[in-house]
């Protein structure tokens, strides 16, 4: 009878994810868009080269945004950050898309919720899901501190260093600064297609870190 | 040009070359990398280890949590937060009352519960701290 009860205790603690304020909590449902650990190590190994190279450059981009700002994020950190996010739930990974788009949106929001927070001079890597920003540190992200501000202009004016001479590359920065669309710019630059690609490839590899940049 | 506007430059700088690496096309990647003077296929073999260790570190972070969860759960048993009544009748009552709350939790104790008159005073205990470390139990005065 008594060892009944213990089985108790295993069977609900089985059935329950994690413990909150010292209570069990029951599991979250699985939905049909959970993946297994080994869906996702499966899909990792499935990617190809030019969609790793690919998520490679996304990561070095996002996470140069942060590190311009001042905080110490790397590649690796928001990568590391999207798979636990993945596999611990927290990320949906519908199966209606593939691991590549979902890595890449999860790289983008975690990337614009460490900016918005970081206008409260802290950062957590595993802080709410970027849907979840609460409203008052959404509003306190308009409002960049000293530390921030100074990040930002010293590593701008350190791009324009760096393609000094080079008119074309920093009209084309200057342009996607003020956040045009690249059609926008190669009307008001009157470049063709392919030219804006040609220049957008030079500044990318003029910022690629083995190149030299320090970002 | 205000201070703000320098953040915002530069933000908007380093989306929009995210994004549109995020849109170039397999052939245009890998053109990119190799006019770069970089080894494509090392590359990107870097990236699919960083992927599978940022796999195995969030699966390690996982044990520890679960571990964590699971000293903190047994400290809990020890210590039960929820006041046990002493009367032997108010003790049975609010087992009653606590697995008529929760039937999914009844049904697996129906074996065991069957005849919940002839439990043992101690085994009434032990389930009563258990159901109050699921968070489970009813309260006293119900």
């Amino acid at each position: 009878m008594r060892s009944s009860f213990f089985s108790l205790g295993c069977r609900e603690q089985r059935k329950c994810r994690h413990v909150e304020d010292g209570r069990l909590m029951p599991a979250r449902p699985k939905s049909e868009d959970a993946r297994t650990d080994d869906e996702i190590v499966k899909a990792i190994i499935s990617l190809s080269t030019a969609d790793l190279l690919k998520l490679e450059k996304v990561a070095y981009f996002r996470s140069a945004k942060l590190r311009g700002l001042g905080l110490g994020i790397d590649p690796q950190d928001l990568v590391n950050d999207a798979i636990e996010r993945t596999l611990d739930g927290r990320r949906k990974w519908p199966r209606s898309i593939s691991l590549m788009t979902h890595l890449c949106g999860c790289l983008r929001s975690l990337a614009n919720h460490c900016a918005d927070e970081f206008a409260g001079k802290h950062v957590s890597m595993t802080p709410l899901d970027a849907e979840e920003i609460p409203a008052d540190i959404a509003l306190r992200s308009q409002l960049p501190t000293g530390e921030r501000i100074h990040h930002a202009r010293e590593f701008l004016a350190e791009i324009l260093r760096r393609f000094d001479g080079d008119d074309e590359v920093i009209l084309v920065a200057e342009g996607l600064a003020k956040e045009m669309s690249g059609p926008e710019i190669q009307k008001d630059l009157g470049l063709t297609e392919q030219g804006f690609e040609t220049i957008l490839k030079r500044l990318r590899h003029g910022l690629d870190r083995k190149q030299g940049w320090r970002l | 040009m205000s201070s703000n506007d320098d953040v915002k430059r530069y933000s908007a700088l380093m989306d929009a070359l995210a994004d549109h690496a995020e849109g170039m096309t397999d052939e245009q990647v890998l053109a990119d990398v190799r006019d770069a003077g970089r080894d494509v296929a090392a590359d990107a073999e870097a990236m699919r280890q960083s992927l599978l260790s940022a796999v195995t570190r969030a699966k390690s972070a996982r044990l520890i949590r679960a571990a964590e969860a699971h000293t903190l759960a047994l400290e809990r048993l020890k210590v039960p937060v929820v006041a046990i009544p002493n009367d032997p009748v108010r003790r049975r009552r609010l087992l009653d009352r606590s697995l008529a709350r929760r039937p999914e939790v009844q049904q697996m104790m129906t074996v065991a519960y069957r005849d919940g008159k002839s439990l043992p005073e101690d085994d009434v205990e032990s389930l009563l701290k258990q159901l109050a470390s699921l968070g489970a139990l009813a309260t006293d005065d119900e």
